[in-house]
């Protein structure tokens, strides 16, 4: 009845209207057309990128006069190098996309739940007893502390979960044991030597160049087993943003699945941030960027291109970090921050 | 439990901030409408979140052979989540399903949402938002459907087709338990009405309710 009233008739359909419906298949071959294009010009993005990657080195662009597959510095430097780069830009964009998922915040990151801090505040520890035992601060030790301080983070999260209702409530315990640890981290920061501080500080402006072999292996044991798991509940992971009461009406247990959703994020994040130090940006921004040339809106069919957008940022800011002897905190930021600006103000009217 | 009854409800009291507001032994049955009212803050979306089992009540028993099984019980609020920008038809999908793929095209065609199968929600209007909602209802076909208020914004045209539709749910078979502000429709339309009063629910078969009650007797 009600459909008769709103929908037109059939028959009157007049020229115009066979316009629009030309204008209709146009915009849409066009838009089948960008997505395609878009997966071949990112896949194109990557191959050069690997490629400037594996040829720029300290000493500038070039490759060694041997064959490439003989030498040293590729095998040992430029090829973890660019494995982790890759590697931790999409695992970072994973776990910035599932941290937006659960808070269902598009200004969410990695690091909002204090993962990143818990593994700093390990780095710092671990530097001031290192000095005091007259040593210097070594990369497994300092791992060894990331990993136990990123980990305790992600345990407490979990032990105090049952007690905490809602996301908001969560977001909020997460951003304060990250200040916690931070002001702990400031205090073991007072109490070392200056002269030891500067590991601490080379840490925290993270980097891929310590890559190495086990590295690479953990960060893409952890990213192979959250994709997949994400993949397998997708459909899941799409009705939990669309609020908890949907989610809880299509017979998700809301507490589990925001545990398990801490879980994958906070574990992708720790290993990362282990090996790479503190890494800003790039989890906040791929997910968006991606967003701009994925036309679905799925979860299961944004997952390969928010990896994708995620180990390009990362590859190229590691790129430009060496080609501007930069940081590369400083480097993801400064592409990172404007962007971050310009969309809040592009999302302004909508009331941000 | 006789399949004949959804939910089954013992006398007991729901808590509801400081206070406790006392329920009596109830019965939904199958292809029921039943509508709940009361004024705002009464508590007639925290009942409704007890019957769905989200909520055990402070005393007495509330309990359901469908909260066991999935999707069997669907859950309708005025609610649009703004982070979500799902398509409609992924929307309209998520959940178990076991009907074949032909479902959804005839939902799509009913509700007039074909051309709009690609959008993300949130370029919806309300009332399409509305019809995206209703779409869900048909091609899962719940045994029992809470609504909670869902026709509050909706203009005079949206409210007749929201009716209709409500209608035709029954007679596929849904149960539907509705809070609402709408007297005109609860008096009409519902087979029961359980009005919220004074911590109080009293459930009224059909003919006895009627609008004019409930203004005296809040006078």
């Amino acid at each position: 009845m009600f459909c008769s009233i709103v929908g037109k008739s059939r028959n009157d359909r007049g020229l115009e209207q066979h316009f629009i419906e030309l204008y209709r298949l146009i915009s849409q071959l066009l838009d089948r057309y960008k997505e395609k294009s878009s997966w071949l010009i990112g896949g194109l993005l990557l191959a050069v990128g690997i490629v400037l990657s594996f040829g720029l080195g300290s000493t500038g662009w070039g490759f060694p006069r041997e064959s490439i597959l003989e030498s040293p510095i590729f095998w040992e430097i430029r090829l973890p190098r660019t494995a982790q780069a890759v590697l931790s830009g999409a695992g970072l964009a994973i776990a910035g996309w599932l941290m937006q998922a659960l808070f269902r915040n598009p200004l969410a990151s990695p690091s909002i739940l204090g993962v990143t801090n818990g593994a700093s505040l390990g780095v710092a520890w671990v530097t001031m007893f290192m000095a005091s035992w007259g040593s210097s601060l070594s990369g497994v030790s300092q791992i060894m502390a990331g990993a136990v301080g990123s980990l305790s983070v992600l345990l407490l999260l979990g032990l105090f979960k049952k007690w905490i209702q809602s996301v908001t409530g969560l977001l909020i315990f997460g951003v304060m044991l990250g200040h916690f640890a931070g002001a702990l981290e400031t205090i073991f920061q007072l109490w070392t030597e200056r002269e030891n501080l500067s590991g601490l500080i080379y840490w925290s402006m993270g980097s891929f160049d310590k890559a190495d072999a086990w590295g690479i292996f953990y960060i893409a044991l952890v990213l192979i087993s959250v994709v997949v798991s994400v993949k397998m509940r997708s459909r899941s992971l799409d009705a939990w943003v669309m609020g908890d009461d949907f989610a809880r009406s299509v017979g998700i247990s809301t507490s589990a699945f925001s545990f398990w959703l801490i879980l994958l994020s906070g574990s992708l994040t720790a290993v990362i941030t282990t090996y790479c130090g503190p890494i800003a940006f790039i989890g906040l921004a791929s997910p968006h960027l991606a967003k701009f040339w994925i036309k679905k809106r799925d979860h299961r069919s944004l997952i390969i291109g928010v990896m994708l957008t995620g180990g390009l940022i990362g590859l190229y800011c590691d790129i430009l970090t060496r080609c501007w002897h930069l940081p590369l905190n400083a480097v993801t930021s400064i592409v990172g921050a404007p962007w971050v600006m310009w969309w809040i103000i592009k999302k302004g009217r909508n009331g941000f | 439990m006789d399949s004949n009854r959804w939910i089954g409800i013992e006398a007991g009291h729901v808590a509801l901030g400081n206070r406790l507001f006392h329920f009596p032994d109830l019965q939904v049955g199958a292809g029921e409408v039943i509508a709940v009212v009361g004024k705002n803050g009464v508590g007639k979306s925290v009942w409704l979140r007890h019957l769905m089992g989200w909520l055990t009540p402070a005393t007495g028993k509330i309990s359901s052979v469908l909260w066991n099984q999935k999707n069997q019980m669907a859950w309708v609020n005025n609610h649009r989540e703004s982070f979500a920008d799902l398509w409609v038809e992924d929307v309209i999908t998520l959940g178990e399903h076991s009907q074949d793929k032909q479902g959804i095209e005839a939902v799509l065609l009913k509700f007039d949402l074909k051309a709009k199968r690609e959008q993300s929600i949130q370029t919806l209007s309300d009332g399409e938002w509305m019809r995206v909602r209703m779409a869900r209802l048909f091609y899962h076909q719940p045994s029992v459907i809470l609504m909670d208020e869902p026709s509050a914004h909706l203009d005079f045209e949206y409210k007749i087709g929201w009716e209709g539709w409500v209608k035709e749910l029954q007679t596929l078979g849904s149960t539907i338990i509705c809070a609402t502000h709408d007297l005109q429709w609860a008096s009409e339309a519902a087979h029961k009405v359980w009005w919220i009063q004074d911590d109080q629910l009293i459930e009224m078969q059909h003919p006895h309710f009627h609008p004019h009650i409930l203004i005296k007797k809040d006078k």
